[in-house]
């Protein structure tokens, strides 16, 4: 919905206002002719938003007072405009020749990337290529990825950065109620008495939900704000309750809480009996009783919890009696501080007990609810199937009917799919670096600065024989740096497709501009890349409309199922939750509840139904304590985590570009306690070196008592100061989501 | 929270223009005022709690110091497009109802900042003397273990 300066005043401001504008000047300011409704480039929280366009450029943002939103927009998404000149936007293709990377029509740049790929599938086997994607593409974009690649060149060697942020709560929802994504929404922050942020420094990463928050504990009756981080983040400012502990016991901590629920009678044994099953260990283990959870409980008294975690008992009992007090509402959220860990899946699972042990879930305010950090991880990798071990929309690659069926929708001979799941990114990365991919293409993300341990899959990707193909909207990235082809992308306002955000809300973003120089959407080239392998019929689009259309039959009797959410709803709307069954259909706020979710027949016995299990019920898991892959230790003695400052985002290639965030934060630092960088005769600014047994980065020190004794934190963003070459590559089992947020190091002065 | 000696420097370099800004003395055309050059690696608030700790507080307990809206937000970058006092045009990201509003007749000779105090920015309904800080219950913590 693109609409003119007076159209866009008409919406936006109040009658009585307008009637006196006339034609004067609102707005004139920025001198923006022209408003379409998009989203922001930015987090996964999916803000709506108008961008103001003048002579073909962008010239400034407003926020959709429509959609969840409420017209606020967080500083970067204020800025958004300046990303869009950036004197770093690459603007026509790049090939290497010798050491260098030099310009390239796109005709040479294609022919070599297609001339390659069939190389290594003729020489090698179509699990000689790869593609690692982004939660970042556009829906339609990473969908022709994954058709392209699974259907027309036969390798599931497909993934994305999603693994690397969210894969934890995927398995976490799928292992408890048999299905991913959150059942719960925004306005949940509305209703909710209690939250429990876990974590999430959300004021930093997620700032418009933390705005909601705030509005919430400002509006309603003792609102109680629990936050569970080791470090003391601006989140914080607003909690009732900070409970600090040593990385990687939280598990320990919510099972004693849960402890404290059974033996202060918080529990609603009605619910457990009706909606729980419970299990130990992998998927067979649903084989466990109430008895049995209630005896593995009795090992995680607040005091045992204190002891293995170093936060204090009376807190832990605090926390959960505001959790479970009766009555009241309670919602938990949680972020990379879950997730980004070894044992991230088992750190989701406690979550989710939490609120399946009081029955808190699927009422208004009381929900679990994982946040995301980018803004189509959900909708475009996660849903769209777009891992190495998924089909689109909940379908697996290892299960032989959902391979039949997606067969028989991509209209392909049966056996096309191949049935053995391709590379999760760590291990896509070490087949890289065995010589096992020869041919790798990166869209739209920055794995030369993302990955853990990152020193070793930037030799990996710089190998003779690894042939790199990097399509991005700026240059020289990390990645971009090390590519044999970089190709240029057209980035966010200057092409159309979806946006799926945290809370199941699919949004369109409109074209509001045409590519920077020569640059193409990703859904072009991945079309040009197909016609020029021989797979033209199978990505037949004209455009990411056509793609929408095909997408939405995939979705047909899929729990996902949004058929009823066509191009021109999106257009019309301001964001459109799943399921969406028909054209006709609201959208589905609380997901297992009659009478709200489709799926849920209308005359079911019971209130709730977690369809997504065999037995309609979600399992309480028993997950004991168990510690990070790598602990402190004499050698390595200091505790090292990363994360976001609210100023940039992943790894900078977006806000280093807007003036305003070029002076703030834009270094990462050392951050250290005062008494830590005393005993090490540290001062503040001081260069301090950090090893791990991956690498040694130097950093400027920055003395803060908000970070724990023991711990040391960097930002994530800074391309100069890696904080990913010294983090820790293990991952976890279930999820493959590697362990960013725990490893340990030594700190000494440079 | 944090201890700034490396930032000491900093802040002496910014107090003499901002003091000498905030009696006119150093304003350039259309309320622009040099800003001192930055460390790249600091934030705003990390020089301003001393420099200008006032205004500082007034903004960190006022709703946009919760949400985190920065001083470059409303005043620009420290660079050529640093303003002292801040156009609407800042403001309309996130306020552009509002901001259309002012546009009406009734609303001549007035800014934003003629009902919300430059900092605080309390809201209508609000007594200045209630920051939003204080009505959170916000750093009522412990200090952190």
């Amino acid at each position: 919905m693109s609409m003119s300066r007076r159209e866009f005043l008409k919406t936006a401001a109040a009658a009585s206002a307008l009637s006196a504008l006339g034609s004067s000047r609102a707005f004139a300011a920025d001198g923006a002719a022209q408003w379409t409704k998009t989203v922001c480039r930015y987090c996964g929280t999916g803000c709506g938003l108008y961008v103001g366009t003048q002579g073909g450029k962008v010239v400034g943002v407003r926020g959709d007072k429509d959609n969840h939103n409420r017209g606020l927009l967080c500083l970067k998404g204020f800025l958004l405009p300046q990303i869009m000149s950036a004197p770093d936007r690459l603007l026509h293709p790049l090939v290497r020749k010798g050491d260098k990377l030099v310009r390239a029509s796109w005709d040479e740049a294609m022919g070599l990337v297609a001339d390659r790929f069939r190389e290594s599938i003729e020489k090698f086997g179509p699990d000689s290529v790869a593609f690692y994607g982004s939660g970042q593409a556009l829906t339609e974009e990473s969908y022709a990825a994954n058709k392209l690649f699974k259907a027309g060149l036969r390798t599931n060697n497909i993934d994305g950065n999603p693994r690397l942020c969210m894969a934890g709560a995927v398995a976490g929802y799928l292992t408890t109620y048999g299905k991913d994504e959150p059942m719960g929404c925004y306005e949940d922050v509305d209703h909710a008495d209690v939250f429990v942020l876990t974590g999430s420094n959300t004021a930093e990463a997620h700032p418009i939900i933390f705005q909601r928050i705030v509005r919430r504990k400002e509006s309603g009756r003792n609102v109680k704000v629990v936050v569970l981080d080791p470090r003391r983040t601006p989140t914080a400012r607003i909690a009732d309750l900070h409970i600090t502990f040593t990385p990687g016991t939280d598990l320990a901590i919510m099972n004693a809480m849960a402890h404290v629920l059974f033996a202060e009678g918080l529990v609603d044994r009605d619910f457990i009996q009706t909606h729980v099953a419970f299990g130990e260990g992998g998927p067979d283990g649903v084989n466990k009783t109430l008895a049995d959870y209630e005896k593995f409980l009795a090992d995680y008294t607040p005091a045992r919890a204190a002891e293995l975690s170093g936060a204090r008992a009376e807190d832990i009992v605090t926390a959960a009696r505001w959790f479970g007090e009766k009555g009241r509402t309670a919602m938990s959220m949680w972020c990379m501080g879950v997730n980004q860990r070894s044992k991230g899946v088992w750190a989701n699972n406690l979550i989710h007990n939490l609120h399946l042990v009081t029955g808190k879930i699927g009422v208004p305010g009381s929900t679990p609810f994982s946040l995301t950090g980018q803004p189509n991880a959900c909708g475009g990798v996660r849903d769209g199937g777009a891992l190495s071990h998924l089909l689109p929309y909940g379908r697996l690659v290892a299960n032989e009917k959902h391979r039949a069926e997606m067969e028989k929708l991509w209209n392909v001979p049966a056996g096309t799919l191949a049935p053995k799941p391709g590379f999760a990114t760590i291990d896509m990365f070490r087949a890289v670096e065995e010589g096992r991919i020869k041919t790798l293409y990166v869209m739209c993300t920055n794995p030369g600065q993302s990955l853990p341990n990152v020193d070793r899959y930037r030799k990996a990707m710089q190998k003779q024989d690894a042939f790199l193909v990097v399509s991005e909207a700026f240059h020289p990235t990390r990645t971009s740096e090390l590519a044999d082809v970089v190709l240029p992308a057209a980035l966010w306002a200057e092409k159309e497709g979806v946006y799926g955000c945290a809370e199941r809300r699919y949004q369109l973003l409109e074209a509001a501009v045409k590519p920077a120089g020569e640059a193409r959407p990703d859904f072009d080239i991945l079309c040009d890349l197909a016609r020029r392998l021989g797979h033209e019929k199978l990505l037949p689009f004209r455009t990411p409309a056509d793609a929408w259309d095909e997408i939405l039959t995939l979705t047909k009797g899929t729990a996902y199922d949004f058929t009823g959410m066509s191009r021109q709803r999106l257009k019309e709307s301001h964001g459109l939750l799943w399921p969406m069954p028909s054209p006709t259909h609201p959208g589905t706020k609380r997901r297992y509840v009659r009478g709200e979710d489709p799926i849920v027949p209308a005359d079911a016995p019971q209130r709730i139904v977690f369809y997504g299990r065999p037995d309609n019920k979600a399992v309480v898991w028993l997950r004991p304590q168990k510690p990070a892959e790598e602990v402190v230790d004499a050698e390595y003695p200091f505790w090292y985590t990363t994360g976001r400052a609210i100023e940039h985002w992943h790894t900078a290639t977006m806000t280093r570009n807007c003036k305003e965030l070029r002076h703030a934060n834009l270094e990462s630092m050392a951050e250290l306690h005062p008494q830590d960088a005393a005993k090490l005769g540290i001062r503040d600014g001081d260069r301090v070196r950090l090893a791990s047994r991956r690498a040694t980065e130097t950093f400027r020190a920055r003395l803060t008592d908000s970070t724990r004794q023991g711990l040391v934190y960097v930002h994530m963003h800074d391309p100069d100061h890696m904080c990913n070459r010294l983090t820790i590559d293990a991952v976890d089992p279930v999820s493959r989501q590697p362990e960013y947020k725990i490893c340990a190091v030594k700190v000494e002065k440079a | 929270m944090r201890a700034r000696p490396w930032s000491s420097l900093l802040v002496a370099a910014l107090a003499v223009p901002l003091a000498a800004s905030a009696q006119g003395s150093s304003r350039g055309k259309g309320g622009r005022t040099a800003h001192p050059a930055v460390d790249s690696a600091a934030s705003c608030e990390e020089c301003h709690a001393d420099a200008t700790p006032a205004a500082y507080r007034e903004w960190k307990d006022g709703a946009h110091g919760i949400a985190l809206v920065k001083c470059f937000v409303c005043h620009g970058s420290t660079g050529a497009d640093f303003k002292r006092k801040p156009a609407a045009d800042r403001c309309a990201g996130c306020h552009a109802e509002q901001v259309a509003s002012m546009r009406a007749p009734a609303m001549k000779g007035k800014d934003c900042f003629t009902c919300h105090s430059p900092h605080p920015l309390d809201p209508h309904a609000t007594s200045p003397a209630t920051s939003t800080a204080a009505s959170l219950g916000a750093d009522k913590l412990a200090p952190m273990r």
